[in-house]
């Protein structure tokens, strides 16, 4: 998957786990700038990827991307492989 | 008294003037933990004036307790919100609590009392940060204690915190309050808590299991608050203290659904589910509230699986 296409499919399920179908994504975007995107809205999100694109995060990969730009790079190195 | 029941603009910076303690508590959080900002500005954002007088007379009571501590405090509620977040990831991973056995919570926590004191204190904090702790306690003060008109014996199991029984002894028609836990240690704390606060003539802790046999004495008000979702068995537990109301007494539960937590076993997928188990242990439910968890709608909540602090009032 490009990144156009990922950011395309990520912007659907950013959109409904934070019930905000205006958000657009841009790589520099983080929690801070999304008034829905609260730690527990973190969780609810990070779950809805990981069964859109059929990876699974590590606790720690959870917590540590910066904003949409790292998340995305996360994703893109996750796609084809698990993690445990 | 005038109270508002509409929105008004409630801040942070807004409540130094017109709630200091609070001002204070959140300020001593921020210190700490500054991304807990939006957070706590989402807690306050539906507060009504009345909400703030309740906040702020709870605040109070809480520095009061953790004077010395309060730094100690904070960490133990930001290593209890990291807790419940591992905990919520398990969950909506899997649709179900990590935890499925009373001795699974023993050894992670229960005998654990590095992390029984973080997560007491943790919990502790919660009653003013969480807003459906603090509708409860809200709710158990202001709708269900100050409208008993007789003199009452309560009996709360398993009292924790103490603040339940801390809003009990407050009320003028308490005449006596007593506490049972299963664990000395939790109930020291219980009377650390209350020590700090008021005179303790009306109280009695004692180790007692509500499974086991005792003296059968009986009480006018029993009190299970965020007690049926730490065992493997709660229908057990409400039948189990039946015996234990006196005639015309009345059960006050507190149980939240879909919250997952590192002590937490049974799960309650909807306040139906609560009051479906209350009636069907032989109770009659006289009143119930639902109070979903920050930030969320009713309506929000249920749809999408979220945290209800469910409470039932009940008689036999």
């Amino acid at each position: 998957m490009n990144e156009e296409i990922l950011y395309k499919k990520l912007t659907g399920v950013f959109q409904e786990a934070l019930e905000d179908e205006t958000l657009v994504l841009t790589s520099d975007l983080t929690a801070n700038d999304v008034p829905n995107w609260d730690s527990l809205n973190h969780i609810r999100l990070i779950v809805s990827i990981e069964e859109a694109f059929g990876i699974k995060f590590s606790t720690l990969e959870v917590t540590e991307f910066k904003n949409v730009g790292d998340l995305v790079d996360l994703i893109l190195s996750k796609q084809g492989h698990l993690v445990d | 008294m005038l109270v508002l029941t509409v929105e008004f603009d409630t801040n942070i910076e807004s409540l130094e003037t017109v709630a200091p303690n609070a001002y204070h508590l959140f300020q001593a959080v921020l210190q700490i933990w500054p991304a807990h900002k939006k957070f706590i500005e989402q807690r306050l954002k539906f507060s009504t004036e009345k909400d703030i007088i309740f906040i702020e007379k709870l605040a109070q009571i809480l520095i009061k307790i953790k004077q010395n501590e309060l730094k100690e405090c904070v960490l133990g509620y930001q290593w209890m919100c990291a807790a419940v977040l591992e905990e919520e990831l398990y969950f909506r991973r899997n649709h179900q609590y990590r935890l499925t056995s009373f001795e699974e919570a023993v050894r992670d926590v229960y005998d654990n009392p590095t992390v029984m004191t973080k997560y007491m204190d943790g919990l502790l904090l919660s009653q003013v940060l969480w807003s459906n702790h603090t509708s409860v306690l809200q709710y158990f003060h202001e709708s269900f204690l100050e409208n008993i008109s007789k003199p009452f014996q309560l009996l709360e199991v398993g009292p924790g915190h103490g603040i339940f029984l801390y809003y009990a002894m407050s009320v003028k028609n308490c005449i006596r309050a007593v506490g049972w836990d299963i664990s000395q240690s939790s109930l020291d704390f219980t009377q650390n808590t209350l020590s700090t606060l008021s005179s303790s003539a009306k109280l009695t802790l004692k180790v007692q299991n509500i499974f086991e046999n005792d003296s059968g004495e009986q009480f006018d008000v029993i009190v299970l608050s965020e007690i049926l979702e730490h065992l493997e068995n709660p229908q057990q537990a409400l039948l189990s203290i039946k015996h234990r109301l006196a005639p015309g007494g009345r059960l006050f539960v507190n149980v939240p659904c879909n919250s997952p937590a590192p002590d937490h076993i049974f799960l309650f997928r909807s306040p139906d589910e609560v009051f479906d188990m209350i009636r069907d242990c032989g109770y009659q439910i006289s009143e119930s509230a639902v109070f979903p968890a920050t930030g969320v709608s009713l309506q929000k909540a249920c749809d999408k699986s979220l945290t209800i602090s469910v409470v039932v009032v009940a008689t036999v």
